[in-house]
């Protein structure tokens, strides 16, 4: 018998009709129940029920003085930066050499090290510096790195605009770009808002100093109106100086369609896993788990990492992705794809010669242990089949 | 009526919101269910879903799209569930039904074959197979509401089908094996 495709998708759909379509009355008794405890989000960034009152005012008085200095000067500030505030406090980064003021409440997280000019930042990323304007929620990422001669402002925001759609697999979805001033330079903010960056708002602004690209990107609750964060990163930018350091040999920036890379890795990348455990392992599930060196071309593109990068590949079904790093004997997997994306595992790692044993400890995704075998050794077949 | 609810809701209104999740707890129920396969799950999903949506419904720009972004929190919520699960659990291997003869029996069987591969899949897959199949979404409706790109729910949608087909032939080639046997 030949089904047609329209006949199975009635046999589809039919078998999710029989599934219940009443929720029990515990639903709603238990929201109605919790409702009352929970605070609604203000759409106002700064003011989330996170901050207590008497800090949520300073800090909006301390914005309302910013705001009061912009108009004061007649809109975004070109030239010598204002002189601080007694509310503001002075942040000069340690990886990256700038210095720049952020309002009381505002928290930072510097980055750990330099970020390769062929990855994106991002606001849980290690490499680039984070202003948490509302923790876990708004943030302001800071990197920059050399860049290859030639490079223009042009060529950098080119750079990064295209290369955007690759890191989040939509398509394009700027609704915006004008001409800013940061630090004196010339740059250019590129207004995002992708559904699938759970709509949040995102403002990036590229700038080129002295043959360095530097990100500046305020990322901002979904549905957020562009216009309504301007004024406060105009006057945090206000604030911006580069430091006089030059930073760091750029990578290669890759093209939008990138051909196989030849990129070694920096000479800073140290491979920070065993040497031992790179490559592919066996599970019986069937399933293949590699293990990749940073500055790999699949940590770098399917990643967008600097680091050392793992893939969980279950036979047939999806594949799972995850940044990899090891102190002592504990293997972490921050996990970016798959089914436990967002959460990081931790793993006690046994590494025996072709075996390699990785024991899940609690916390993580609890997506279990692993028992595995260097692929193409016992038997073991060498990668997963051809699809 | 909806729309004005959502407003007032948006504004902190709680009695109109206790309206809109009387009105909508079956819905979020029944799509949460079909995508975890499990009660327990779909109810705590459903109860994140319009717990969150009563929290962030202030950012809510558009509340005309009030239910697709309702159906939205309910997927991720169900993402959130799905992700607490130990990995292997989800793959549960479900036993043909006895006796093994006749059309009602081949027609069990049909089903436990297709609950076991829509179980095999991700919770990405499941979302998009249940959006189009039981909400009747259009690729572009699934995709604004899951917040992907269309060409990414059509080839998770393909992808999805050509693995539950590929269940219920096996299934039917069993079943042509024992009448020839």
């Amino acid at each position: 018998m030949n089904r047609t495709s329209d006949l199975f998708d009635d046999r589809i759909a039919d078998w999710l009709e029989t599934d219940p379509t009443a929720a029990p009355p515990q639903v709603l008794e238990t929201v109605l129940a919790a409702m009352p405890q929970i605070s609604q989000r203000r759409s106002v960034p700064w003011s989330l029920p996170r901050f207590a009152s008497a800090r949520r005012l300073g800090l909006v008085l301390a914005l309302l003085v910013l705001g009061a200095l912009l108009v004061a000067l007649g809109g975004l500030i070109v030239g010598p930066p204002p002189a601080p505030s007694p509310a503001e406090t002075t942040f000069t980064s340690p990886v990256y050499g700038y210095t720049v003021r952020y309002p009381a409440g505002w928290t930072v997280v510097p980055g750990k090290r330099q970020i390769l000019a062929s990855v994106l930042p991002c606001a849980l990323c290690e490499e680039p510096d984070n202003i948490w304007v509302v923790p876990n929620d708004v943030a302001i990422t800071i990197a920059g790195s050399a860049l290859p001669a030639g490079s223009t402002l042009e060529s950098w925001t080119t750079s990064v605009t295209e290369r955007m759609p690759a890191k989040y697999s939509f398509g394009s979805c700027v609704t915006g770009q004008e001409p800013v001033t940061v630090g004196g330079e010339p740059g250019t903010l590129t207004v995002y808002d992708c559904a699938v960056l759970a709509d949040a708002t995102v403002l990036w602004i590229t700038v080129v100093h002295g043959g360095e690209g530097w990100h500046l990107v305020w990322t901002d609750l979904p549905n957020v109106d562009p216009a309504a964060i301007r004024p406060k990163f105009d006057a945090f930018l206000a604030t911006f100086t580069f430091g006089s350091a030059p930073l760091a040999t750029a990578s290669v920036l890759p093209s939008v369609a990138p051909p196989p890379s030849t990129e070694a890795p920096a000479a800073s990348l140290t491979p920070a896993l065993p040497a031992g455990l790179y490559g592919a392992w066996y599970h019986p599930a069937p399933a293949f788990m590699t293990f990749y060196p940073a500055g790999d071309p699949y940590c770098l593109d399917v990643l967008h990492t600097q680091l050392d990068c793992a893939l969980w590949h279950p036979v047939g079904q999806v594949k799972e992705n995850a940044i990899a790093t090891v102190d002592g004997t504990v293997l972490s997997m921050a996990w970016k794809s798959g089914f436990c994306t967002g959460v990081t595992s931790t793993y006690r790692l046994n590494l025996a010669g072709d075996s390699l044993d990785l024991t899940e400890l609690p916390g993580g995704c609890e997506g279990g242990s692993y028992s595995l075998t260097r692929a193409g050794t016992g038997g073991t077949p060498t990668g997963p089949p051809e699809p | 009526m909806q729309v004005e609810l959502v407003e007032r809701a948006k504004r902190g209104d709680r009695d109109a919101f206790a309206s809109i999740a009387a009105a909508s707890s079956d819905r979020c129920y029944a799509l949460a269910y079909r995508i975890l396969r499990d009660p327990h799950r779909a109810q705590d999903a459903a109860q994140q879903a319009l717990l969150g949506a009563w929290r962030d419904l202030p950012t809510l720009r558009d509340v005309e799209r009030f239910d697709a972004w309702l159906h939205r929190l309910v997927v991720n919520a169900c993402y959130v569930e799905a992700r607490s699960e130990r990995r292997w659990v989800a793959k549960v291997r479900v036993l043909r039904a006895e006796p093994e003869t006749g059309d009602i029996a081949r027609g069990v069987a049909a089903r436990d074959e297709l609950e076991a591969a829509f179980r095999q899949l991700s919770p990405e897959h499941r979302a998009v197979v249940v959006l189009h199949h039981h909400l009747g979404y259009q690729l572009t409706e699934i995709a604004e509401t899951l917040g992907i790109p269309a060409g990414t729910a059509r080839s998770r949608l393909h992808h999805a089908v050509k693995q539950l087909r590929a269940a219920l032939d096996a299934n039917e080639a069993t079943a042509v094996g024992e009448r020839m046997a």
